[in-house]
């Protein structure tokens, strides 16, 4: 068989999988669905609750004790570090009162240092900010902001050494320290890649084999096609078309109803929390293209525990495996962004997350390597399991 | 080249406690029509799908047109043209959609096939309207034409028909044994009918095989059968009853159909 037929077929397969997708009652579940739900249960309390903001930096322009302005100048580099950065919302505190009392996560920064007064060194506090939905990269640089703006500004003054307390603080290892653009993407990947994996799980039904069983259009299917596995490559783009598709919805339910609430919107990315003012267009690619590879290895990964198990047992248990290998990456993402751990190492969804944010950051090392060969070797063996459980006897034979 | 378009030594399949399949010799020679008959059960299906390379043989050879399926199952793929048992099509794309994506997947251009195509319509009655509505909204016997024209159509050498005319009226029957006539004695192509409707055998094959719990017990030519016992007669329909061990539908005239 040459190579060209092979393609033909595949073509042909990908045709009638598409066209199946976009028939009437499918497409208004896949691709209605998302835009619906969104609109209705986010979109429409959003016009009855203000927008949440997050507070970071507290910093005064008191000029107090040393009658330097410290404050402005951190602000001034952090400004030039996080130029557009719109996350970061400055807050004014006097005292170590004021940070003691807040429940906000972040580093506090009293520029006037009128702790002096009564503890005799300058001093800036650090409560809990790992625990923050930034980054410790971005508190490190900060950091090192403060103290180089302390010793340049204050060199002159007879100011004892910086003092540094932390409440609380996370001890970071060096190589964790991927930098201000891993840490602006974080959160955002890691929310990303759960919800298309969340938002796939519900489609995959209506274009799966489950169906092609039921249809009982699998003995043709398989007496027809040269290469089987091309049955399986067409359902997996499919696949990808209809969660992209529902992820395209989701967004444009939320923009809708964003605009009936009036709130302000400043474009698709900012609904993911991607921050364009730290990322380009290169680091926004590279996002969306690990996200969907972490789609497609769910929809594999369904596909093959699918086709490997009767119909009924299938159509149950395929979609849960992937949704909850997702939840574990998920949550293990969002309590230690920048960390691994065993059991996120484990996690396939994590392989694309991790090599994503190494890209992103510069950080060109073994580990991404190690996990761009696990993922290509991970989508190799599920089209090959899949593969064989669209051939087994009990595909054609179990009901 | 061997004159032998399918050819089974031992052909066996177990399925846990059931051989479905047990040492079958099937011999089908090329350009003439096999009925393969039995009653539900009997092993029909499955032995089908082993000469097709779907289903793995528990033991025995299967050689289809000299290739060797048990040893390369890849090779058949695409050679035989497959009307199965039930109708399989995407009920939700209509009867032209289907029709489209069985000759793109077997590479056949449709213009090729349209005249062929619209010869196969007026004869079995298949409306412009019917064509483009879903495959769904059909009745049972169009869906049967349909799926039937969708396994003719791929110009395969062989053509594997399981019970072709079950479920059709008595026009729709006869209309589609003619074009199965036609198919081997025009453009010499080898069918392998399975079927438990007698007057497919009668009317149809040239050589006939009978499986009964699995085994193939009796296969030669037509005449055989009939030389044995008289056609149109009782004891015909008796032997082919005493074979099947359960009642068959008969067609024979005069005779109360039983299912």
């Amino acid at each position: 068989m040459s190579k060209k037929k092979g393609a033909s077929q595949l073509k042909t397969l990908l045709k009638k999988d598409l066209r199946l997708l976009f028939r009437k009652k499918v497409a208004i579940f896949v691709f209605g669905g998302p835009f619906i739900m969104m609109f209705l249960l986010i979109g429409l309390p959003s016009l009855f609750s203000s927008q949440q903001t997050s507070s970071l930096l507290i910093c005064s322009d008191d000029l107090g004790y040393t009658g330097a302005n410290i404050g402005d100048s951190i602000l001034g580099n952090l400004t030039y570090y996080f130029l557009s950065d719109s996350t970061i919302e400055v807050e004014v505190v006097a005292n170590l009162s004021a940070v003691t009392y807040t429940d906000e996560f972040g580093l506090y920064i009293p520029s006037n240092f009128s702790e002096l007064a009564f503890l005799g060194v300058p001093t800036y506090y650090i409560v809990d900010a790992t625990q923050s939905l930034f980054s410790e990269s971005i508190f490190a640089t900060i950091r090192s902001i403060a103290n180089s703006v302390i010793a340049t500004t204050l060199a002159n003054r007879t100011i004892p050494p910086v003092n540094q307390d932390e409440v609380a603080p996370a001890s970071i290892p060096e190589e964790l320290l991927l930098g201000p653009k891993a840490a602006a993407l974080a959160m955002p990947l890691s929310y990303m890649i759960f919800l298309l994996i969340a938002l796939n799980s519900g489609s995959y039904s209506s274009i799966g084999f489950a169906r092609e069983k039921r249809m009982r259009t699998m003995e043709i299917l398989l007496a027809y096609s040269h290469r089987h596995s091309d049955l399986v490559i067409s359902k997996a783009i499919t696949g990808l078309v209809a969660s992209l598709g529902s992820t395209l919805s989701y967004v444009l339910g939320i923009i809708a109803a964003t605009q009936i609430s009036g709130a302000s919107f400043s474009g698709i990315f900012e609904i993911f929390g991607l921050n364009l003012g730290v990322l380009n267009a290169g680091d926004i690619i590279v996002t969306i293209l690990f996200a969907v590879l972490a789609l497609l290895i769910s929809l594999l990964l369904t596909m093959a525990i699918d086709s490997n198990l009767a119909r009924e047992a299938s159509e149950r248990i395929s979609p849960l495996v992937s949704i909850g290998l997702a939840m574990f990456f998920y949550f293990g993402a969002v309590s230690n962004p920048l960390s691994s751990s065993t059991a996120s190492m484990i996690n396939p969804f994590y392989w694309c997350y991790r090599v994503s944010l190494l890209l992103i950051s510069g950080k060109f090392s073994i580990e991404i390597v190690i996990y761009i060969s696990l993922i290509i070797a991970l989508l190799g063996l599920l089209i090959f399991f899949s593969t064989r459980g669209i051939q087994k006897e009990k595909t054609l034979y179990l009901e | 080249m061997s004159d032998l378009m399918v050819e089974t030594q031992q052909l066996s399949k177990q399925f846990k406690l059931l051989l479905a399949v047990d040492g079958v010799n099937l011999k089908i020679p090329k350009g003439k029509i096999y009925a393969l008959l039995g009653p539900n059960g009997a092993g029909k299906t499955t032995s089908i799908r082993m000469l097709l390379g779907l289903l793995k043989p528990t033991f025995g050879r299967v050689i289809v047109n000299d290739i060797d399926v048990t040893l390369n199952p890849k090779a058949i793929r695409g050679k035989v043209g497959l009307l199965p048992q039930v109708s399989a099509a995407y009920y939700d794309l209509t009867p032209m959609q289907n029709i489209k994506f069985i000759l793109e997947l077997n590479d056949v251009s449709y213009e090729k096939v349209s005249q062929t195509l619209a010869n196969y319509f007026q004869t079995l009655e298949i409306t412009h309207e019917m064509l483009n509505k879903p495959f769904s909204k059909l009745s049972g016997g169009e869906q049967r034409s349909i799926s039937f024209i969708m396994a003719v159509i791929t110009n395969k050498e062989f053509l594997v028909l399981d019970e072709p005319t079950s479920g059709l009226d008595i026009a729709r029957a006869k209309y589609i044994r003619s074009i199965i006539k036609n198919l081997v004695e025009e453009e010499g192509r080898t069918i392998l009918l399975s079927s438990h409707i007698v007057s497919d055998l009668e009317e149809l094959a040239d050589y006939c095989g009978i499986l009964k719990q699995g085994k193939l017990v009796f296969q030669g030519k037509k005449e055989e059968i009939i030389n044995t016992y008289a056609p149109d007669t009782q004891e015909f329909e008796d032997a082919i009853i005493a074979a099947f061990e359960t009642p068959i539908k008969s067609s024979i005239p005069g005779k109360e159909g039983s299912q």
